[in-house]
């Protein structure tokens, strides 16, 4: 990752080896999408939250509240105005609210934003490096996962592109509409530079990597070790406990939003 | 004779969709630790020499590929890339491109890694490699938080990690500020010291000097080619092929001394020797002329003062910032990577706002609300032309700005055919600005900034990247623009530039203006320039020692030639 999502920082997360830290993050999404109950959510939240204490998710996360609250906002307005199942709240002529609908809205919301939090306490606690020795070492082959962890390094060197480009425009008149085809419209002298640079950027990048031997073919080795301790077990058991935990309350008929 | 390193015999190549051959015909011979600058105008294939050595050519950019290339007596016909990464290593202008890793041993680590090479053997190669680009103190560092030198010289590491026996530079200076280059050419000379083989493309004198042979290309064959004595005196030779001539060897030329004496120092000593000395009258002369064009300064136009910017996070960008700016200035703003030349000139239209103090500009405040509207008074052209280019036509692209404004159809074709005349690009208006050159880019860029006839036109390092020709062309034209009332600042690294074209300089280090005044008063002060990592023109030191500043050859050689 680029320091603009990785934050350098030693902690819990930072130190943990990475395949059993991307196996935990898969499980805490599996306990996610087995709930959708706003306030079974909540609890998974709760279980969940000191988490960002214990890296720099909280960090990143102020970095991004405005994206990620946005995120969330969307989802639950999307979900909430399109499921029209269960008992009517509130109706103005298309518009129409359920009980349900709410429930199962604010719900979707929540697990959106539970995933998306555990997504930033991963990506702020590990190094591209790691991502890619980590992803490797569970079977992907070394092109793939490089390919992958390299895509964070590119976020901030795309937006960092994007935001001078849309500085150059403006200094040359460009004023963006608030009227969203007009904005859409008015963007579009950005969309030419800001994926021209984008492929530069990709063509060079690509050259570097080739004359360095990448995709070789020879059997890889890796400078940075790693060694599965006793912490990546008390993890992995930790979120397994939390699957086998919702799946126990599915089973009971828990933990769902019943239309 | 010493063993063959490189040989190549009759290459050929053209890009796949290209028009013309990017490399025609080049018989290449270099001996195992000779190094070797490789020359010319933009366009004339030295990239695509390099790329072909490490068969990224034709590998990775697929094309016409023909003739025959050897590395060490082997054939490179039907190699892969990665085969070559363990003998050639590549080190590219741009340097962020080159560096992918969140601390600078694991950047070193990953080419090894790749080749299969043991930790243990890849341990001692980092310990090397940083040593000798002398970062060993920089190892845990992350690649983001290095100046443009420091992440210059983390890539030569890298690709030294390698083990390469051959070193390829392609304009790997270009980019950085005084000192960055002169940190990564005193890594090249030492890497030349030890024994490499080595090929550097750069457009600077300076940059030549750990070459043992000068090689010329143009439009893809070689042009010419002599030890880098014997080159570095040819200066119509030179220019011709996009190369800066060495001012002292111009001056030398102009005298007619001989031996030419590049130092400029212990050409003083030999000038003096010969009896030559600045003459009072030609001296009070320029003195005079001086004087009267600090005195005939326009009215202020903008007025920084007690200028403040702290970025997100609280760094501190810029301190207690004061300046003037009037009707009619041609100011460079100087100083080295990260001493808040961007960001100063940045609150001068609008694109950052204040911290603290204040931008008047004709007696209002500038704030980031009014960038768009200030655009027609105030134009920015940007470093990289390709950030703002996105017409498919030269017209539309000049013609942006102006219907932004509002302007009339009729004004709007007027603005066009002036901005395009004025840049030398008149009636290229059809042609798709994504086919120019750099250089042309950059013009195009120029061209539509001014063509709503802003008052004062701000440049961030308009000749970064180009060659000496187009430099030239770029800065004729700002100088054009100046003598039409137009006030122009512009942000640059390269001070023979500054000398020869700018009337005022300021200077920043640290967020802080350290120094401000004519031209000639600023690079008077070497032991200031110093604490900004800039060292004034050769022309210029050499004018020091002789006892007046010269800022351009054409000046000392008036002055020198009536001294007698």
């Amino acid at each position: 990752m680029s320091e603009f999502l990785f934050i350098e920082r030693e902690s819990f997360f930072r130190r943990l080896h990475p395949s059993g830290k991307i196996i935990s993050l898969v499980l805490v999404f599996v306990a996610a999408l087995l709930l959708d109950d706003p306030c079974y959510m909540l609890g998974l939240w709760l279980i969940v939250l000191p988490a960002g204490y214990f890296s720099a998710g909280f960090r990143l996360l102020a970095r991004l509240w405005f994206l990620f609250s946005a995120i969330c906002l969307a989802s639950f307005m999307l979900w909430a105005v399109f499921t029209r199942a269960g008992n009517p709240l509130f109706a103005l002529g298309p518009l129409r609210l359920t009980e349900q609908g709410v429930l199962f809205a604010a719900g979707s919301a929540l697990r959106l934003g539970l995933m998306l939090f555990c997504g930033l306490i991963f990506i702020a606690s590990t190094p591209i490096e790691n991502l890619f020795y980590g992803l490797t070492g569970l079977g992907l082959p070394f092109p793939v996962s490089f390919a992958l962890s390299l895509s964070f390094r590119l976020v901030p060197i795309f937006s960092q592109s994007a935001s001078t480009i849309l500085q150059a425009q403006r200094a040359r008149g460009l004023i963006t509409s608030a009227n969203p085809v007009r904005k859409f419209q008015s963007y579009f002298p950005l969309f030419v530079p800001v994926f021209l640079s984008a492929l530069r950027k990709v063509d060079q990048l690509s050259v570097a990597l080739e004359a360095r031997g990448f995709g070789s073919g020879i059997k890889r080795t890796s400078w940075i070790q790693f060694r599965f301790s006793r912490r990546d077990w008390l993890l992995l058991v930790f979120c397994l406990l939390l699957d086998a935990g919702c799946i126990w309350l599915r089973f009971h008929g828990l933990g769902t939003v019943k239309f | 004779m010493m063993d063959k390193a490189i040989s190549a015999r009759a290459l050929r190549f053209r890009y796949q969709r290209g028009k013309n051959l990017a490399l025609d015909g080049i018989d290449w011979e270099q001996g195992r630790g000779e190094a070797v600058a490789l020359v010319g105008r933009s366009g004339a294939g030295k990239s695509s020499f390099l790329l072909c050595l490490n068969r990224i050519i034709p590998n990775f950019y697929p094309g016409d590929f023909s003739g025959e290339l050897e590395i060490f007596a082997e054939r490179l016909s039907g190699k892969r890339t990665y085969e070559l990464a363990k003998k050639i290593g590549l080190v590219l202008q741009d340097f962020e491109s080159q560096l992918f890793s969140t601390r600078a041993e694991l950047d070193m680590a990953f080419g090894p890694e790749n080749l299969g090479v043991s930790r243990e053997e890849i341990s001692r190669r980092i310990d090397e490699s940083l040593a000798a680009v002398g970062m060993s103190a920089f190892r845990n560092r992350s690649p983001e938080s290095l100046s443009g030198g420091e992440k210059q010289r983390l890539a030569i590491a890298s690709a030294l990690a390698l083990a390469p026996e051959i070193l390829l530079f392609d304009e790997a200076c270009t980019d950085l500020d005084p000192l960055g280059r002169e940190q990564v050419r005193a890594v090249v000379r030492s890497l030349k010291a030890q024994g490499k083989t080595i090929i550097l493309v750069d457009h600077e004198p300076e940059g030549l000097a750990p070459a043992d042979r000068i090689v010329i290309l143009s439009r893809g064959k070689i042009a010419a080619e002599a030890s880098r004595g014997q080159m570095l005196y040819d200066h119509s030779l030179l220019q011709s092929n996009g190369i800066r001539p060495p001012e002292m060897a111009e001056l030398f030329s102009a005298l007619k001394l001989s031996p030419i004496e590049l130092d400029p120092l212990k050409a003083a000593v030999l000038c003096r020797q010969k009896g030559f000395a600045p003459a009072r009258e030609a001296v009070s002369q320029i003195e005079k002329s001086d004087e009267e064009r600090e005195q005939n300064r326009g009215k202020v136009l903008i007025q920084v003062s007690g200028l403040e910017h702290s970025y997100p996070g609280g760094i501190q960008a810029l301190s207690g910032i004061d300046l003037e700016v009037r009707e009619g200035d041609f100011l460079a703003i100087i100083g080295q990577n990260g001493s808040g030349k961007t960001t100063l000139v940045k609150h001068l239209n609008g694109l950052l706002g204040a911290t603290r103090g204040a931008v008047i500009f004709q007696g209002k405040e500038i704030v980031p609300s009014m960038l768009s509207k200030l655009g027609r008074q105030i134009g920015f052209v940007f470093q990289n032309p390709d950030h703002q280019i996105f017409s498919s036509r030269v017209a539309d692209e000049v013609a942006f700005g102006p219907r932004n404004y509002g302007f009339t159809a009729a004004d709007t074709k007027n603005r066009i055919k002036e901005a395009l005349d004025l840049v030398g690009l008149a009636g290229r208006d059809n042609e798709n600005p994504f086919l120019l050159t750099k250089g042309e880019r950059q013009r195009l860029a120029i061209a539509s900034v001014i063509s709503p006839d802003p008052q004062v036109l701000i440049l961030d390092e308009p000749s970064t990247g180009l060659d000496y020709n187009e430099q030239l062309k770029v800065m004729d034209m700002l100088a054009e623009l100046n003598r039409r009332g137009r006030t122009i600042i512009i942000i640059t690294h390269t001070l023979w530039l500054l000398a020869r074209y700018a009337k005022r300089a300021a200077v920043m280090a640290g967020g802080r203006k350290i120094l401000e005044g004519s031209v000639r008063q600023v690079l008077s002060r070497p032991e200031i320039l110093k604490q900004a990592s800039l060292i004034p023109p050769e022309i210029t030191r050499f004018g020091l020692e002789m006892g007046f500043p010269f800022l351009t050859m054409e000046e000392a050689a008036r002055a020198l030639g009536a001294g007698r």
